[in-house]
């Protein structure tokens, strides 16, 4: 027998915070108030609060996982700084607000060009060039998923998503809802039969995850999709 | 003028806005610089594997710079952290989440409320919530309460909790919840007029 919804929303409620509850700066504050404190003696919510907080704070890194932390923080502080760092100039200028004034201007001109062109049609002198920047510049930065995608009522058949530009290949990839993986597969094309060896594993209820990555042909990852989840109806 | 290394968060974070909030602010990678290993050290400890904490790292810090301007001045910057950390931990796990784990026998039977809340089930909901509240405080041991929050709360994964909270025993969180569920259930049955209970 499964633990009811209804027992786990009395357990959540009695260990959730309360409107009595002071915030976490209250609590983890060097001096805590009197009020405060004698509140903390009496609420398991608070002592869970402050003994997670400080699990947070102070937790040391164990010696089997000091290796992944490092890596981690190594790869988090370089994409966030990349991400934060002011665009170059020549990246500024496929902006899509830059390319909308852009497209105005040149449009502008297209036009006093154009008057000009007509009105001296006898002239050798060649034509303005037209240089309008198209949508084919902007590049996507992540794969769009299509299907299957969120509650379907029978087993798929198929994986389908977006063509990624300028890939070689895309690699398929279908985890557990725990991120345990229990297939992957590599195809040139923007979508894969699902093979009956997989399908056996697709079971009414429960979810499963799946995502694309596309590379280009030196074997470099050009990008990533969301890791999106499907579940196939129970009937 | 102290270097900006000797300032506190929240003084560089202060500065950082009084400044205009520019990217590519030298502060802001002073502030990040102090908080990785700890946010690292977290994901990691939630998803078990580096990639997924890296992304769900980035994602972190991503957001924490969009809302800055949101921090008041008068918070811990620590704290405010923590608290973003362990939603988004959180968000993230319900995206990918079908249901809740459930493989336990239930202490409290269930009722009306399971499939159709109306007021009098909400009522009884309160209350009961209330007096479990009391039963934890009074019968669980204080990692058992962390672990129970984690799970019910937080709704957070046994092998997350397992690993967040360093546990070593064969099970991890699992033992925790199944002893404290047992003691629940005997100090229910222990308390007169106490919750509806399994025999």
């Amino acid at each position: 027998m499964s633990t009811s919804n209804w027992e786990r929303e009395v357990m959540r409620r009695a260990l959730e915070q309360t409107a009595d509850c002071p915030v976490l700066d209250e609590l983890t504050a060097e001096s805590r108030s009197v009020v405060v404190e004698a509140h903390l003696k009496s609420c398991a919510h608070c002592q869970n609060e402050l003994a997670l907080f400080s699990e947070f704070s102070t937790a040391d890194v164990r010696p089997q996982e000091a290796g992944d932390v490092s890596w981690v923080a190594v790869k988090t502080a370089e994409r966030v700084k990349a991400a934060l760092s002011p665009a170059p100039w020549w990246k500024t200028i496929f902006a899509p607000q830059f390319v909308k004034q852009a497209s105005f201007g040149m449009a502008a001109l297209l036009m006093v060009a154009s008057g000009a062109f007509y009105a001296s049609r006898t002239s050798t002198e060649p034509a303005f060039p037209s240089e309008t920047p198209t949508a084919s510049t902007l590049r996507a930065s992540s794969i769009q998923l299509i299907e299957p995608l969120e509650d379907i009522n029978s087993t798929p058949s198929s994986f389908q998503w977006e063509e990624f530009t300028n890939c070689s290949d895309y690699q398929v990839i279908v985890s557990e809802v725990d991120r345990m993986q229990i297939w992957s597969s590599r195809t040139t094309k923007s979508g894969m039969p699902i093979p009956e060896q997989l399908k056996k594993q697709v079971l009414p209820g429960k979810t499963l995850l799946w995502k694309v990555i596309a590379y280009d042909a030196a074997g470099k990852q050009l990008a990533e999709s969301e890791t999106r989840k499907f579940r196939v109806a129970v009937k | 003028m102290p270097a900006m290394e000797s300032l506190s968060d929240e003084e560089l974070i202060s500065q950082f806005r009084g400044q205009g909030c520019q990217a590519g602010d030298k502060r802001i990678d002073i502030l990040f610089e102090r908080h990785y290993p700890r946010v690292s050290l977290w994901c990691l400890r939630f998803t078990g594997n580096r990639d997924t904490a890296a992304d769900l790292s980035q994602e972190i810090f991503l957001n924490v710079h969009k809302h800055l301007d949101s921090f008041r001045g008068d918070a811990k910057f620590s704290t405010w952290l923590y608290t973003i950390t362990r939603n988004q931990c959180r968000n993230k796990w319900r995206a990918t989440q079908a249901t809740p784990e459930e493989s336990m026998e239930p202490i409290i039977e269930a009722s009306a409320a399971d499939s159709a809340p109306d007021a009098y089930s909400l009522l009884e909901t309160s209350e009961l919530a209330g007096r479990m509240k009391q039963l934890m405080q009074d019968a669980l041991e204080p990692i058992e309460q962390r672990v129970m929050t984690l799970h019910y709360v937080d709704e957070m994964p046994l092998e997350s909790i397992t690993r967040l909270l360093g546990l070593t025993n064969a099970s991890g969180a699992k033992a925790y919840i199944v002893s404290a569920r047992r003691k629940l259930n005997a100090a229910a049955a222990r308390s007169k007029g106490g919750p509806n209970v399994h025999k």
